[in-house]
């Protein structure tokens, strides 16, 4: 506790001499919660921490050093440099990261927890968050979730009374935070904050239901920040100084202290001599943080994906569509996922399946069909309805060491998880500087057809592949669904899976041997020279018969299917345009900040003198999708309107 | 409004134009409008209108409509009217035998206006144009409003380059007051481009030849029976030149945008002279061809431009390219490069001359060669070893024969 305390008020004061050029949020006052809980942890129990999060990565066990090189931005740092305050990671010991976004601690300590259930491991993981938390959507999805599976898991609420400058009590409409366990049938404490023989008592109990099976425990501990919400921020308007001085006579430290010496555990002359240790210790992290060199800016980049591509032998392949139809043997897309999945199972049993009604029932679009009868319910785990929360426990699951294929159904639902996709998901093993793994697997439907209308019927590639850190992958052969599925369970970054709606019962061939499909490789599906045309998914096959039906009028089209936007095959596009001079990008989905505006604006770029025409783009309308079939035919670009946009380009 | 820029015609030559219809675009300082015609008629698009990117004055000629079993020359009976006259922005008059510009004494049913501003085309087609020496206001554009595309521009070459005998029939009333041919002029363009544009330095060598010529000697009737091709000199050269440029692959690049590109294919040229000029047509990927066929394709490509049937295509490409002049009394000379490459081989003839062998004087058939080269691509150093290595297997024919070199 004096160690935190001590490292705190040093980093205040570096704060103000200028040594740190980012956020500082100071653990002063709360010490006791940290060292309490942490004190019964053991190796491989895990903690998952918010910005408040100093006191939880020393008391988990990261070095000193490592936390004055971080916040003073050096590549000594726990996290290299890349993460600061905010950002701490050192999960050789246990320490998950802090988080510059509440809530989300919360769901991956819930994840965490699963990842030691489904690989019988006897950790404990621990989510340590403001009371601020409590009134967040993550709050109410973790904790139902790790009751319902019977986690362990401590959920740790720091009620410190003001969430930012916003006090508690006017937030929460019962601010009892401990009487909320029992809303989801959880076990609940509340504890004196500042006491730390009383947190920890308190902790014992709960890891060691953890451990035995009981499930999840809910602590809400009482105490108070002594210091203003961030350093060099005002701490004045929402509380009064009285109220601080009151609770400054409620030390922690000094409470522990008294406590020592009145039961004469140790002399007051052993903790000055403990004090003066420490002290030393602090100023000689600090001086050495102060002379650690600062990352590279090369550097910058790195770190975005994992950096080993996964050992899988890529089959040697640049034309999926033809090559598939040298096999004779057929199936449907959906069954090509469903095969590629099992095999998968089979051989890693780190790989499970979250998501609604893929246990029993075998996925609403049969994707885990089967499954359930040999592998049980832990790796094939029904969600309640909640897409961030179970996103959420797929993030915390794969930094825990499982891999996690989240299963939303339709891509438009996993809109309530972007929060945790984007945010955490992506970020994470840039912000470990490379230490944390991150194989999560979404999928979900997408596309326009059967009348869905607008809540199943988006397709969000062109948005995901934006943000660093995420591979986007659209198939659309059975074929390419299959070595596709392969690839993203052996691959070690976050995949969004998208398969639209419309080809799922689509019917092609699927070798039977085990094959793997590159990501970043584009097909080229019909050589042709005359123009160029990138589709994705379901406008692959329209574009395909609108080819078919120009080459009996003499026009012959390259038909390009890059099959990830994440990364993009931009080097096959390039040489067919380099071929042709013209470019046409046929996508269902937006055309504004979209996947075509990106490749146009990349052959503008760099292939500008291989242009005879104006690059052109067919998308689907600027509408959300409506319902009516005569509606809806008008939103999705069909076969005609491709024909009517190569015809048009070609002669321009 | 006094004069505008001539966007393109909407319509073609020989069409039916009805009243109101659009015929022209024609962009003024402000916009760019459809000019609609006023009468109705055949559309005649004379071979002097404007190219798209002209400017054109009010009151300029620019085309016809013609009445029914009207002819242009019944056109030109009628009526003068002295030019300028016609305000409406530069629309057609409608009508018959109106006047017409000084320089162009043709009456007009109808006249259309237009430029000197080089006309709208594609990234592609202006590459094609600078690599072809293709003036891109010379070319009729089939794009959208008349943007110049890549096929324009190659049959814009293809027409500059063998077009010289229509040239002269149809210019009778030509704005454009030439009497050079087509391929003449593109001829003074490009060859002035290149030597205002490359850098060239000249090699020279002397070549002992009594070798090369008495294998010729030996192998010519021989060759000609077994595979009906008549080998010459030329071929030896050219035989010599792909080796060299394959031991030595930075002499097989051009200077491109600010920059070197290397080609992984031997295209060579050959100077092929005409009645009225010159044609490079390019052997290609001449690293694959064994003697005979590269003496077969060399003999295909004269031939063919002989006769007038080459194209764009067979012209362009390729690092570099032989002048051989070894049939004339020239003894030596240095050659302008083409446009698109960076080097060319000059060529004297083959005769006997004084020449030291093993410290002795001796008579020896000698060929003097001149390299000339780019010297943003290759170096006095590198170009020497280059032509070093051209002469070493010119003074070593048999290699050159055998097949795999």
């Amino acid at each position: 506790m004096l160690l935190i305390r001590l490292c705190e008020e040093r980093l205040a004061k570096s704060h103000k001499q200028g040594l740190i050029p980012g956020a500082c949020h100071t653990y002063v006052g709360q010490e006791a919660i940290a060292v309490g809980v942490c004190s019964e942890l053991i190796d491989g129990d895990m903690v998952f921490s918010t910005h408040r999060g100093h006191g939880h990565a020393l008391a988990k066990g990261i070095e000193v050093r490592q936390l004055f090189a971080e916040l003073y931005g050096r590549v000594t740092g726990c996290s290299r440099g890349r993460g600061g305050s905010m950002h701490l990671f050192a999960p050789e010991v246990g320490m998950m990261g802090t988080s510059g976004i509440v809530g989300p601690c919360i769901l991956q300590a819930t994840g965490a927890g699963y990842s030691f259930k489904l690989l019988k491991k006897q950790n404990v993981s621990v989510a340590f968050f403001g009371d601020g938390a409590v009134n967040n959507g993550a709050f109410h999805e973790g904790l139902n979730m790790a009751s319902i599976w019977k986690l362990p898991v401590l959920f740790v609420c720091e009620n410190n009374q003001y969430a930012t400058e916003v006090p508690f009590s006017y937030s929460a409409g019962n601010p009892r935070v401990q009487e909320r366990g029992a809303a989801y049938g959880l076990a609940a404490e509340v504890v004196d904050g500042n006491d730390a023989r009383a947190v920890q008592r308190v902790a014992a109990e709960a890891v060691k239901r953890a451990r035995g099976g009981g499930g999840a425990t809910l602590i809400e501990c009482k105490t108070y920040r002594l210091r203003a919400h961030a350093e060099g921020m005002s701490d004045s308007g929402y509380r009064t100084r009285e109220e601080i001085e009151e609770w400054k006579t409620h030390c922690p430290i000094a409470f522990l202290k008294d406590y020592l010496i009145q039961n004469q555990i140790v002399q007051e002359a052993e903790l000055a001599s403990i004090q003066n240790e420490l002290t030393m210790q602090v100023e000689e992290a600090q001086s050495l943080a102060e002379k650690s060199p600062m990352p590279a800016p090369e550097s910058a980049a790195t770190h975005v994906f994992a950096d080993s591509s996964p050992r899988i032998e890529i089959y040697n392949n640049s034309n999926g569509m033809r090559l598939a139809e040298r096999s004779d043997r057929v199936l449907t897309y959906m069954k090509a996922t469903l095969e590629a999945l099992t095999e998968e199972f089979a051989k890693n049993p780190a790989i499970f399946v979250l998501g609604e009604g893929i246990g029993q029932r075998g996925g609403n679009f049969a994707t885990t069909s089967g499954l359930f009868k040999t592998y049980g319910s832990v790796r094939l785990c029904d969600t309640p309805i909640c897409e961030r929360g179970f996103v959420g426990v797929a993030c915390g699951a794969a930094m825990a060491g499982s891999r996690p294929v989240a299963d939303v159904m339709f891509a438009d639902f996993m809109l309530d998880s972007v929060g945790e996709i984007i945010n955490q998901i992506a970020k994470m093993q840039y912000m470990s500087s490379g230490r944390l793994k991150m194989p999560v697997l979404l999928r979900g439907c997408i596309g326009i057809g059967h009348s869905a209308a607008t809540h199943h019927s988006g397709s969000y590639y062109s948005m995901y592949a934006h943000f660093p850190g995420l591979r986007v992958v659209v198939p659309s052969t059975p074929h390419d669904a299959k070595g596709m599925m392969k690839t993203a369970l052996n691959c070690d970054d976050p995949v969004l899976f998208l398969e639209h709606r419309e080809l799922l019962n689509i019917k092609g061939p699927v070798p039977t041997g085990e094959y793997f499909v590159e990501f970043g490789k584009a097909s080229v599906v019909r050589e042709g020279k005359d123009l160029t045309v990138v589709a994705l998914a379901l406008m692959v096959h329209k574009t395909f018969q609108a080819c078919e039906i120009l080459a009996k009028e003499g026009i012959s089209v390259e038909l390009i299917d890059p099959r990830t936007v994440a990364p993009l095959d931009m080097e096959t596009i390039q040489n067919s345009v380099a071929k042709t001079g013209r470019l046409l990008i046929v996508d269902e989905s937006f055309a504004p900040c979209g996947v075509g505006a990106e490749i146009a604006a990349r052959i503008a770029e760099s292939g500008f003198e291989e242009l005879d025409a104006p690059i052109r783009r067919l998308n689907g309308l600027h509408t959300p999708t409506p319902y009516s079939p005569t509606l809806e035919n008008a939103v999705v670009p069909g076969v005609q309107e491709i024909v009517n946009a190569i015809r048009k380009l070609a002669r321009e | 409004m006094e004069e505008g820029i001539f966007v393109g015609w909407l319509k073609k030559d020989g069409e039916m134009i009805s009243n109101g219809e659009a015929l022209f675009t024609l962009e003024s300082e402000k916009s760019a409008q459809d000019i609609e015609s006023t009468d109705s008629g055949t559309l005649h698009i004379p071979a002097y209108s404007p190219h798209p990117g002209a400017t054109v004055k009010v009151g300029q000629v620019i085309g016809y409509l013609l009445g029914k079993d009207e002819a242009v020359d019944s056109v030109r009976t009628s009526g003068n009217q002295p030019s300028g006259q016609q305000e409406n922005d530069g629309e057609i008059s409608s009508d018959l035998g109106l006047p017409v510009s000084p320089t162009n004494p043709i009456p007009a049913k109808t006249q259309i206006a237009e430029t000197g501003k080089i006309p709208a085309s594609s990234p592609r087609a202006r590459r094609q144009a600078a690599r072809l020496g293709v003036d891109l206001a010379r070319v009729q554009g089939s794009g959208n409003k008349g943007r110049i595309t890549e096929t324009d521009v190659l049959k814009a070459a293809t027409s500059q380059n063998n077009s010289a005998s229509r040239d002269g029939e149809s210019k009778k009333a030509a704005v454009v007051t030439s009497n050079v041919s087509t391929m003449r002029r593109n001829i003074a363009e490009r060859t002035s481009l290149s030597f205002s544009q490359i850098p060239h330095f000249y090699l020279h060598a002397e070549v002992d030849a009594t070798e090369l010529i008495r294998t010729r000697e030996h192998l010519v009737a021989f060759l000609e029976k077994e595979s009906g091709v008549r080998i010459t000199l030329t071929d030896f050269l050219l035989r010599a030149q792909v080796a060299a440029l394959r031991g030595f692959p930075a002499a097989n690049a051009v200077w491109q945008n600010d920059g070197i590109v290397t080609y992984s294919n031997i295209d060579v040229g050959v100077v092929v002279g005409l009645p009225e000029g010159l044609v490079i047509p390019v052997i290609r990927a001449a690293q694959k061809l064994s003697f005979v066929e590269l003496a077969r394709e060399r003999a295909r490509l004269v031939e063919t431009v002989r006769q007038g049937k080459f194209d764009a295509e067979m012209v362009s490409g390729g690092a570099t390219s032989i002048s051989n002049l070894g049939t004339t009394r020239t003894d030596e000379f240095a050659a302008i490069i083409a446009p698109h490459q960076s080097s060319m081989l000059a060529v004297g003839r083959a005769a006997p001359r004084p020449y030291v062998v093993k410290d002795r004087l001796e008579i020896r058939t000698t060929i003097r060669l001149c390299l000339s080269m780019d010297h943003r691509v290759l170096d006095g150093g590198p170009a020497a070893e280059f032509l070093g290595k051209i002469v070493e297997r010119l003074e070593n024919p048999k290699l050159l024969v055998e097949a795999g070199e």
